[in-house]
């Protein structure tokens, strides 16, 4: 798995995922992605259109941090997922908590709100 | 008879009649006066400091002494029996005198003199006429000795009755020793041999007329100095930081070119350099840190094993605590075929397949009273130790709270409702679990379910394809505490299957990494034969599965519950 971060602007940042967020992709990232969403940051866009599969615990990583952000009174929300892991998004009810984009002028809008 | 000469007399006149060379012994101690010498010139510096000294010499008899052309000195130094080296020139009390070999080189060539070479304290050599013999600084000369040759000898009792051919000795150089058994002139050469002390000077004689002189040069010792330091570093620099293998060839050859050095130096250009050493320091050091090397790798590799055993000490107690944890895991789970043998109502199979030892997948299913049957199915996020213990809380938290109202009463949203608060109120690992729990009433085949984020059982006639139960996406419990499940319902008709499975059946994955999919598992559902009991079903499923993910180890845990209502 690969994870990369952006500034888009003062203080909007997009997390890059990619691979596959299995247990052992999990692992290797989630480390990393709590320091991205960590405070001061409160708008948080994560692109997961590289993310080829997603497992309970790939779930649970996302969940963690989107309730994180959420606590401090910030924002995170899902960009671009394919469709298989749109599937997995919104069978497990997910996507009621996490908002799920399908474009980045959208996921700007929604992350600001 | 007082008028007849006496034999010294006849001695002497002899002597006169040849050219002959007397030598003299020097000693320690004691003064006789200074010994008769041959005219020595110098070329350079006084050589007299540098040379051998004696205090005194043991001479002939003066009218012997009057009548010899050459007068030298016989002493050589002894070190540990052997004679290595022969000094060409020795100070004697002031007077320098050559050696015999010198002495006997001079007086057969007419020379007036004998030359010394020196130069600053340091003899270079000395010469007869244009003949140069280099030496050591103090004048010496090692020996190059030539195997005892018999053929060099001749008989001096031979010569003394007249049966000696003359031509045998004409225009030769002639040496008149003592070899008598029990004389004490007789010593070891550098060959090992045991030669008597005349042998010695003719084989001195006969290397500076063959000019096979050897030479130690003056800077040999800082040579073999370099030579030594040289291999003593190189073999403590290269040895850590290069293999046995490479290394042992490189000193092989590096001993061997110093030994062909040592020999080539002698044999041809006849110098003397010790290799020996530097090759002894070489073997010395190479053998101590090669020995270093193996005792701490013996004892490294002792340590490796002992570790290694105490690993798989630890890794067998390990695994036989998991193996009991996974009997503990799958007796928790419930033999529905048997629990629910005399239910003529309800035919039920279930069955779950841990990815690892345990799994973090869970079902249930038991009866509420007479007629109403709960069941649950439940996915752990992740798998192994973590999952399973978590999956073992849930499981019984849903019993007990199940169980706690009247059956009638039951409500499956309500009942999500409370599982998720008291599921999320001890979770530190923040794990959550999807789930499906349903209750079918046998007498009217009426599900009341709720589904919190689990895969949609499916539903169908033998036949016919499968549909799913549906109703609103709900997030799995633990992810939204206070979420508002709601409840369900769905009238199933007699015979009808439901079957309720996890994600390890449809995300299956094979060796090419596709998943098996709802697809699949809808062809497999509707080509069930229509008298199949839940069993056979529930085998067919799993045996595709299987048979799709061949030869790959399975991602996650494989749970499947199938229920057919028979009214």
């Amino acid at each position: 798995m690969n994870i990369s971060e952006e500034q888009l602007g003062n203080q909007l940042f997009k997390i890059n995922l990619s691979g596959r967020m299995d247990v052992e992709g999990v692992g290797t990232i989630e480390t990393k992605l709590s320091g991205m969403t960590a405070s001061p940051r409160k708008a948080i866009i994560v692109d997961v259109s590289g993310v080829q599969f997603m497992s309970s615990i790939g779930l649970r990583a996302l969940l963690l941090n989107a309730k994180a952000v959420a606590k401090r009174g910030g924002k995170l929300v899902l960009l671009n997922p394919d469709s298989n892991v749109r599937s997995v998004l919104a069978s497990s009810g997910i996507d009621q908590l996490i908002p799920i984009c399908t474009g980045l002028e959208e996921a700007k809008v929604k992350v600001a709100s | 008879m007082c008028a007849l000469p006496s034999n010294d007399a006849l001695l002497a006149a002899s002597l006169r009649q040849g050219k002959a060379v007397l030598g003299v012994a020097g000693i320690d101690g004691g003064s006789r006066g200074a010994p008769r010498a041959p005219p020595m010139r110098v070329i350079g510096d006084d050589p007299r400091s540098s040379m051998r000294r004696f205090d005194a010499a043991l001479t002939n008899l003066p009218e012997l002494e009057d009548a010899a052309a050459g007068h030298a000195i016989l002493s050589t130094d002894i070190q540990y029996g052997v004679v290595r080296r022969v000094p060409m020139v020795a100070d004697i009390g002031g007077t320098v005198l050559p050696s015999l070999s010198l002495e006997i080189l001079r007086v057969a060539s007419g020379s007036s003199n004998f030359v010394i070479k020196a130069n600053g304290g340091r003899i270079e050599g000395v010469a007869v006429k244009e003949l140069f013999v280099p030496t050591q600084e103090d004048g010496s000369l090692w020996v190059h000795y030539g195997r005892h040759d018999a053929a060099r000898f001749v008989s001096a009792a031979k010569a003394l009755d007249g049966s000696l051919d003359p031509e045998v000795l004409r225009h030769k150089l002639v040496l008149v020793g003592l070899s008598g058994l029990g004389l004490v002139d007789f010593y070891s050469t550098a060959l090992g041999e045991r030669v008597p002390g005349v042998e010695i000077h003719a084989q001195v004689v006969e290397s500076i007329f063959d000019g096979t002189t050897l030479l130690r040069p003056r800077w040999a010792l800082w040579l073999e100095g370099v030579l030594m330091l040289a291999v003593g570093l190189s073999v403590s620099w290269l040895f850590p930081r290069m293999r046995a293998r490479v290394l042992m060839p490189l000193m092989l050859l590096a001993t061997v070119l110093l030994a062909i050095g040592g020999v080539a130096a002698y044999a041809n250009a006849h110098r003397l350099i010790d290799v020996v050493s530097p090759i002894s320091i070489f073997v010395v050091m190479f053998g101590f840190m090669l020995a270093n090397l193996l005792i701490r790798e013996e004892m490294q590799r002792k340590a490796l094993e002992s570790d290694l055993q105490l690993q798989r000490e630890q890794a067998a107690k390990a695994r036989g605590e998991m193996e009991a944890a996974r009997r503990i895991q799958l007796g928790i789970l419930p033999d529905v075929e048997s629990q629910f043998l005399r239910e003529s109502r309800l035919d039920i199979a279930a069955r779950m397949e841990p990815a690892r030892l345990v799994g973090g997948d869970l079902y249930d299913c038991f009866m509420l009273d007479e007629h109403r049957a709960f069941f649950a199915i439940g996915d752990v996020c992740g798998k192994g130790v973590p999952a399973s213990l978590f999956m073992v809380i849930s499981k019984t938290l849903c019993k007990s709270l199940a169980l706690r109202d009247e059956a009638a009463q039951v409500d499956p949203g309500a009942l999500m409702r409370r599982a998720n608060l008291e599921i999320s109120r001890d979770n530190p690992e923040m794990l959550f679990v999807t789930a499906f729990i349903g209750v079918l009433d046998l007498r009217t085949g009426e599900v009341s379910y709720c589904n919190a984020g689990h895969d949609r059982p499916l539903v169908f006639v033998p036949g016919s394809a499968p549909r799913e139960l549906g109703g609103a996406r709900a997030p799995a419990i633990c992810v939204a505490e206070d979420f508002e499940y709601r409840m369900h319902r769905q009238q199933l008709t007699a015979g009808e299957f439901l079957c309720v499975f996890t994600d390890g059946v449809t995300e299956a994955e094979n060796l090419a990494q596709e998943q098996y999919g709802k697809a699949r598992l809808d062809s497999v559902l509707s080509g069930i034969d229509p008298g199949a009991t839940a069993r056979e079903l529930l085998d067919a499923v799993c045996a595709s599965v299987h048979a799709f993910a061949a030869g790959r180890e399975p991602s996650d845990d494989l749970t499947l519950m199938v229920l057919r209502w028979k009214p």
